[in-house]
């Protein structure tokens, strides 16, 4: 194994034993909760990781960090891993090809990200059954994951720009 | 970006892409079984998540103890005259639990809960998308848990299993619009469906709907499965929880009340599983 192979093997191990761990604290019961609603911190390292590690990576560590949520959410296997997968890929290609790789848009993508999810989840599991008053808990839903989430992005953003950095350079040796 | 969509990783991700879509159809085939890649990441991830709903508990009950310092001391005062009184009670309590005794032995009545079979399992894991209080527990098919089994706690019942994977489950609640439970009014007999409502699931309530206008159910009634949900999902005699209010429904034809459950569903560490029970499965008429 060459030596570029190796730093690539050891940086994107610890990216997906950061995605596990974070997987860990998010379903943790009662920790960061607030009134009933927690964040989706697999949102951010989907995106942080796909702003600096561009959309091949950004999308395959997508469908784990999707494949994680699946087995606690209330959806079926799958569902969230092509979800994710597909943020990753296109947060990769606009970074890529359109916008630059910077905290700001990364917190933008995020929230979008978020109330695209809590959307599509909230079509499929309440708006196409019409209960009364769905859109208010959609409201709530996506208001009490989007903005918890956001507040945590930029740790998060950090830790995948400081890995980055410091594989970055012996990846080039 | 033309020339990633004709490279090789492009590919890839589509392979993957079919993969996870073929995953998703099998999960909503099986209904209720998750497939080996899911069973397999749950298997790896499970005693993580367990060690650190473990840790949350501790330094939960840890810092517990200072928070509530103030409201411990006046509850201290309130209890010691509540011990006097019941004190009092307790002589009359041990009459009639004799007499209840014999009475039980006379009709030949069984213990509760005798016929059911019941597996113990840990609450390991509540999601960004966990809708009205559902969870994710501990135990599996490995442990005997099948789809749709119920759960309960210590207070009463708390919902059915939803998904079945090798060593956890994921359990939506009686909270949940998705759910109905057949129902009724202990003191009057009135039978109804308790079922989730949007607005006040919030409050951790539910609705038990279609009571009769004449039922004469009361706030206050404890409320319990019937075992008449048609479908054999529940056993009879489960606590559900107490009436807090009832109301006429927009139609006028019927009665609806408003139920709180006895299990604390936002606030579970430990749950059970009915893994078997007298009639379960059996569909009624």
């Amino acid at each position: 194994m060459n030596k570029k192979l190796q730093y690539s093997v050891i940086h994107y191990g610890l990216c997906a034993l950061f995605f596990f761990f974070i997987y860990i604290l998010q379903s943790t019961p009662g920790f960061l909760e607030f009134w009933s609603f927690k964040p989706l911190l697999l949102a951010a390292c989907t995106v942080s990781m796909a702003v600096f590690e561009q959309e091949y990576a950004g999308a395959l560590f997508g469908a784990f960090a999707g494949a994680l949520c699946d087995l606690s959410a209330n959806t079926y296997f799958g569902f969230n891993a092509i979800m994710f997968m597909l943020c990753g890929l296109a947060v990769g290609l606009l970074c890529e090809y359109l916008t630059q790789r910077n905290l700001r848009n990364c917190m933008w993508f995020t929230a979008a990200f978020l109330v695209l999810v809590c959307t599509i989840n909230y079509f499929f599991q309440l708006g196409i059954y019409k209960y009364p008053n769905a859109e208010f808990y959609w409201l709530k839903k996506t208001v009490g994951t989007t903005l918890p989430t956001l507040v945590l992005t930029p740790p998060v953003y950090w830790m995948f720009g400081y890995l980055h950095r410091r594989f970055e350079q012996y990846k080039e040796l | 970006m033309q020339e990633f969509f004709q490279s090789t990783k492009a590919k890839i991700l589509l392979a993957v892409l079919v993969l996870l879509g073929a995953f998703m159809l099998r999960a909503i085939w099986t209904g209720g079984f998750s497939p080996m890649a899911s069973q397999l990441l749950g298997a790896v991830a499970t005693p993580f998540q367990r060690a650190a709903a473990d840790v949350s508990s501790g330094v939960d009950h840890f810092f517990e103890r200072f928070v509530r310092a103030g409201q411990t001391a006046d509850e201290n005062e309130k209890l010691k005259s509540e011990i006097v009184r019941m004190n009092k009670q307790l002589v009359e309590l041990e009459e009639l639990r004799e007499e209840n005794r014999r009475l039980k032995t006379l009709v030949g009545i069984q213990e509760e809960h005798k016929d059911m079979e019941m597996v113990p399992a840990a609450l390991i894991g509540r999601d960004y998308n966990s809708r009205f209080g559902s969870f994710t527990i501990d135990k599996g098919s490995h442990h005997g848990i099948s789809p749709r089994d119920p759960v309960i706690s210590e207070e009463g019942l708390v919902g059915i299993v939803s998904e079945v994977g090798l060593t956890h489950s994921k359990v939506i609640t009686i909270l949940d619009v998705s759910l109905n439970v057949g129902a009724m009014d202990n003191r009057v007999r009135e039978t109804g469906i308790v079922s989730g409502n949007m607005e006040l699931a919030g409050e951790g309530k539910c609705l038990m709907n279609y009571l009769s206008r004449e039922s004469g159910a009361f706030a206050g009634d404890l409320v319990i499965t019937s075992g008449s949900d048609k479908s054999g999902l529940f056993p009879e005699g489960l606590v559900i929880g107490t009436i807090t209010e009832v109301q006429a429904e927009s139609s006028g034809l019927s009665l609806y009340a408003v139920v709180e459950p006895a299990a604390p569903i936002y606030d579970l560490h430990d749950v059970c599983v009915i893994t078997d029970f007298l009639g379960q499965g059996e569909v009624i008429g």
